[in-house]
């Protein structure tokens, strides 16, 4: 793990948030190990910028549901609805058009 | 998002919030739980598991207050939320927020209720289409101040020249008739107008029909009348057009009724025609019409003026030291007022910078006394932004009852001031919408205002010594934030109460200097005449028979009145070259023999004039000691020479005038107000008018030896006796004659007074509320030291020493300001100069004295603490 966790882009923890439960329902710390898992531990989201970002798309793009845990508490699952996954793959081609024209525009001499 | 999910969730939000926040807390509180099992399967010890694990969540009220700031309608939700916590902070101590808010309703009132009369006497529009169009015509000679009307003659060579104007029309007013046939006599007052005069107004008749264009050159029996006369002296009487009204003598019949022309000529009964044909008319010297033009659309003023100078100059024997001057319509309505409204509006809005600050003071020290809540409410998750918001809030609250509370004394305190106001334009003065704008604006900035200072102290906050302490560290009085507010309310306080001092003084002035006449025991009426035939057997009977009444000391007549007005004529001299473009102007007045006996004025040097001058006896004159020295300076005047020409409307002269002996001087006495310097002035007897103008009407002044008004029947029944028709007009005391000239001066006088006295007030509130909360704070302070050996004496010199350092520091910046402020107000202070050094010394040490009052009782409590009792403290 990078001893500096790098900040993330205005944005962009909502599209990594997404891209995380594309595999199907999670609960809270699991999208955390999930997303520093994905990015090899450059992002570390705390559940201070998570609880956020799982709200700010909540109702249209990530639903949740009170389910039981592996150790049979009662917790939050989210998933991402189908606008979300619809929503995540326009991001997804919207973020490689940018990430090119910035790396082309940054190795520009 | 879709719009529909939008709406519910901010619903939900909004109406479910105990359901969402029940839910949130849940969620939080089992994400802390699988994060802790996380940490266990990982193998720590439970204790160590849910030590990391709140390590990772980082403040469970933190992510909730996080998460609520993401929601929608999360803004609203918060400010109803600020608003709630606001609503309770303030109850919370009332004694605060009443004195806040009180403070502010005072500054927001007082300027919603200048607003309003401004706004309705200087800035509304005038009530005409167009109305920025209109512009006064006068014309000025070259380094003179004074404005010259213009003549018949100049005023059809501008309208039949010019290209400027789409309309120019001439008035003339301050003429009357008499009015009999209904009851006793009275008098009406005229407004002569030529054609163009309503067509350019855009004001048709209200009832009949308007002097047509070929009945403007015979002086007629028709007359149109104003809606005021119609609605109080003629009952709004509906079958009005054909009634026929006897005026001066001549049977003249009603032919229409004007609506109101509210900003114009107020006082106006009959709209006369302007008749040119007079041959009075002719003489291009008589410059006594006023002239209004509605400039065309895209021409300029300057344009104009320099287009009527031309025209002026092509003109016979015009002078080319004349220029024409156009002054927009609206100010030459206002000007006599304008000056004063100005100095009223500086004072109200420091009066509002004053309250502005004395509030933010006050906000100061409570904020500081409230910073363990502060440091509480942060660690408990708010954000600095939202803290901020919070306390602008809270201001904007109490800002908004302040408003509310200052539109109701602005009301009421408007609805007073019509009641006694004389100021032109007024007839409409109210709180209007405007009126409502500018409070919410002023209390809108105001909260903002008053906000600033207590959020940026939180910007500085160190978290941990507050909550270990609970309690600030003690410094000297205050911070320095709030030592520069304190300083600058007491410097803008001293601002204001230097101008009322002068304003005071100018006053007192005008009041106490010797006005060169006695105005106790006098009484004076204004009697009209249309037959000077009549009006030479008429007057010198009255005066001898007034005299000769029980009670009466003298009587007197003369045209001018002491202290309200006087005419004007102009000097011929035969000692010396006379300059015909350059004529000198002198106050004169016609009088009768026992004029300066009645009036009470004092005679230096030769006599006054008796019954033998009369139209048989040599031509005299009486100047007073301003005309002798500065036309004969170090001569003695008796015996000398001049012709006296009078100058105003309806003069008919033939030939030039004759030469008069000054036979008497005067003392100088104040002709035209009292609060005006004294000018050159001569007095001719009456009878000696070759004329006859004198003889249109004269002032019956009447020296008594009991009460003034002990004589007003008996002078009006004498009158009566000699000619039942003739009009007595304002029949009034000497003194209230001066009362009301005085008017204005008082008015401007009485709104900047009550201003600096609440100004000073708030300053005392001010540094007495510093001095009691730093010695609050300080009191384990002094305790130690009494401990240590000090005496009450030396506690008390401390307090004290500090506050008076705040104050005098006030009171000089304060001093120096109005230093280079006072200037502007020179034009309204009389026999005062603007840097006078005993106002501006009677002001610094009035704000020492109270400033030091408002020190003692407080520093007198910090001497008095008990050492044993203060260093237990806390």
């Amino acid at each position: 793990m990078p001893s500096e966790p790098t900040t993330l882009l205005q944005g962009t923890l909502d599209l990594l948030i997404s891209k995380s439960l594309v595999a199907g329902e999670m609960l809270g710390p699991g999208v955390s190990r999930r997303i520093q898992q994905i990015t090899s531990g450059t992002f570390v989201v705390k559940p201070g910028s998570l609880f956020p970002g799982l709200h700010r798309m909540g109702e249209g793009w990530i639903s949740s549901f009170w389910g039981e845990s592996e150790n049979n508490r009662r917790a939050k699952y989210y998933r991402l609805t189908r606008a979300g996954q619809r929503q995540l793959e326009a991001e997804t081609k919207r973020w490689g058009r940018i990430s090119l024209a910035i790396g082309q525009a940054l190795e520009a001499s | 998002m879709p719009t529909f999910l939008k709406v519910r969730s901010f619903l939900r939000n909004l109406f479910s919030v105990r359901r969402v926040e029940v839910d949130l807390d849940e969620e939080v509180r089992s994400h802390l739980e699988l994060l802790t099992e996380e940490n266990i399967r990982a193998g720590m010890s439970p204790k160590e598991a849910q030590r990391a694990a709140r390590i990772e969540l980082g403040g469970i009220e933190q992510v909730k207050e996080q998460v609520r700031e993401e929601r929608i309608g999360n803004w609203l939700h918060s400010v109803m939320s600020d608003c709630r916590f606001g609503v309770r902070q303030l109850r919370r101590s009332p004694g605060f927020t009443a004195v806040a808010i009180l403070t502010l309703a005072l500054g927001i009132g007082a300027n919603t209720a200048v607003f309003s009369v401004v706004e309705s006497v200087l800035l509304r529009p005038l009530p005409f289409r167009d109305s920025e169009r209109f512009f006064a015509i006068w014309a000025v000679q070259r380094g003179q101040a004074d404005r010259i009307g213009a003549s018949m003659p100049e005023f059809e060579d501008y309208k039949d020249q010019s290209h400027s104007f789409e309309y120019m029309a001439s008035m003339l007013s301050g003429w009357t008739y008499a009015w009999t046939g209904q009851g006793e006599a009275r008098t009406v007052n005229c407004t002569a107008i030529s054609y163009d005069f309503f067509p350019m107004l855009g004001v048709t008749p209200y009832l009949g029909r308007l002097y047509k264009p070929k009945e403007y050159h015979a002086d007629g029996v028709q007359v149109v009348i104003s809606h005021r006369f119609w609605k109080e002296q003629l009952g709004s009487d509906p079958h009005v057009i054909g009634r026929v009204l006897n005026l001066d003598g001549t049977a003249q019949t009603v032919i229409g009724v004007m609506p109101p022309v509210p900003d114009l000529f107020p006082e106006t009964d009959i709209w006369a025609k302007m008749v040119p044909d007079f041959r009075w008319m002719r003489m291009r010297g008589n410059r006594f019409l006023n002239l209004v033009g509605l400039l065309k659309p895209g021409v300029t003023r300057e344009q104009a003026e320099q287009e009527l100078t031309t025209i002026l100059h092509r003109g016979p024997g015009e002078s080319p030291e004349v220029s024409v001057h156009l002054v927009p319509l609206k100010d030459e309505l206002t000007r006599n007022v304008r000056s004063q409204l100005q100095i009223v509006m500086a004072a109200v809005a420091l009066v509002l910078l004053i309250t502005c600050a004395n509030v933010a003071y006050l906000l100061l020290a409570k904020s500081r006394r409230r910073q363990s809540e502060i440091a509480v409410r942060v660690s408990l998750g708010a954000g600095k932004g939202r803290l901020i918001r919070q306390f602008i809030t809270e201001n904007l609250i109490l800002a908004t009852l302040g408003g509310i509370t200052g539109l109701i004394l602005a009301g009421g305190s408007v609805r007073l001031f019509d009641r006694v106001s004389t100021l032109p334009r007024s007839a409409s003065i109210g709180v209007d919408v405007s009126a409502l704008f500018f409070a919410l604006f002023i209390t809108v900035l105001t909260g903002l205002l008053v906000a600033l200072a207590p959020s940026t102290a939180f910007s500085k906050l160190d978290l941990i010594a507050r909550m270990k302490t609970g309690r600030q560290e003690a410094g000297s009085v205050g911070g320095s934030r709030s030592r520069l507010l304190l300083v600058s309310e007491i410097s803008l306080a001293v601002v204001l109460s230097v101008a009322a001092g002068l304003l005071l003084r100018s006053f007192r002035q005008a009041e106490l200097l010797d006005p060169g006449f006695r105005p106790d025991h006098l009484l004076a009426t204004y009697l009209r005449n249309d037959d000077w035939r009549a009006g030479r057997l008429f007057f010198p009977q009255l005066v001898e028979r007034a005299s000769e009444l029980p009670g009466v000391s003298a009587a007197a007549l003369g045209k001018c009145m002491p202290g309200v007005y006087a005419p004007s004529a102009t000097l011929v001299f035969n000692d010396r070259p006379n300059d015909p473009l350059n004529v000198p102007t002198v106050e004169a007045c016609w009088i009768s023999s026992d004029f300066f006996k009645a009036i009470g004025a004092r005679l230096v040097n030769g006599r006054f004039f008796n019954v033998h001058d009369d139209a048989n006896a040599p031509a005299v004159v009486i100047v007073n000691q301003a005309l002798a020295e500065s036309y004969w300076p170090g001569q003695n005047p008796i015996g000398m020479q001049i012709a006296v020409d009078y100058v105003g409307a309806g003069r008919n002269i033939t030939g030039a005038p004759r030469f008069r002996e000054v036979v008497g001087i005067v003392a100088n006495v104040k002709q035209k107000g009292l609060d005006l310097p004294v000018e050159p002035a001569l007095y001719t007897p009456y009878l000696q008018d070759e004329t006859n103008h004198a003889f249109a009407g004269f002032n019956l002044f009447i020296r008594t030896i009991g009460p003034a008004t002990s004589l007003a029947g008996t002078v009006r029944a004498l009158v009566h006796s000699l000619r039942s028709d003739q009009p007595i007009d304002m029949m009034q005391t000497m003194n209230d004659a001066l009362f009301r000239a005085l008017a204005p001066r008082r008015l401007s006088l009485l709104l900047v007074g009550s201003f600096a006295g609440l100004a000073l007030l708030l300053s005392a509130i001010g540094i007495f509320g510093m001095i009691a909360y730093a010695v609050s704070q300080r009191t384990h302070e002094f305790g130690l030291r009494m401990a240590l050996g000090a005496q009450r004496q030396d506690v008390l010199q401390l307090v004290l020493g500090d506050g008076f350092k705040i104050v005098a520091t006030g009171v000089f910046v304060g001093i120096g300001a109005s230093f280079a402020l006072t200037r502007f107000m020179s034009s309204l202070l009389y026999a005062v100069g603007p840097n006078d050094p005993l106002t501006f010394a009677v002001i610094a040490i009035l704000f020492a004295l109270v400033a030091l009052a408002a020190c003692y009782m407080p520093a007198r409590r910090a001497a008095h603490v008990d050492p044993m009792v203060a260093l237990r403290y806390e």
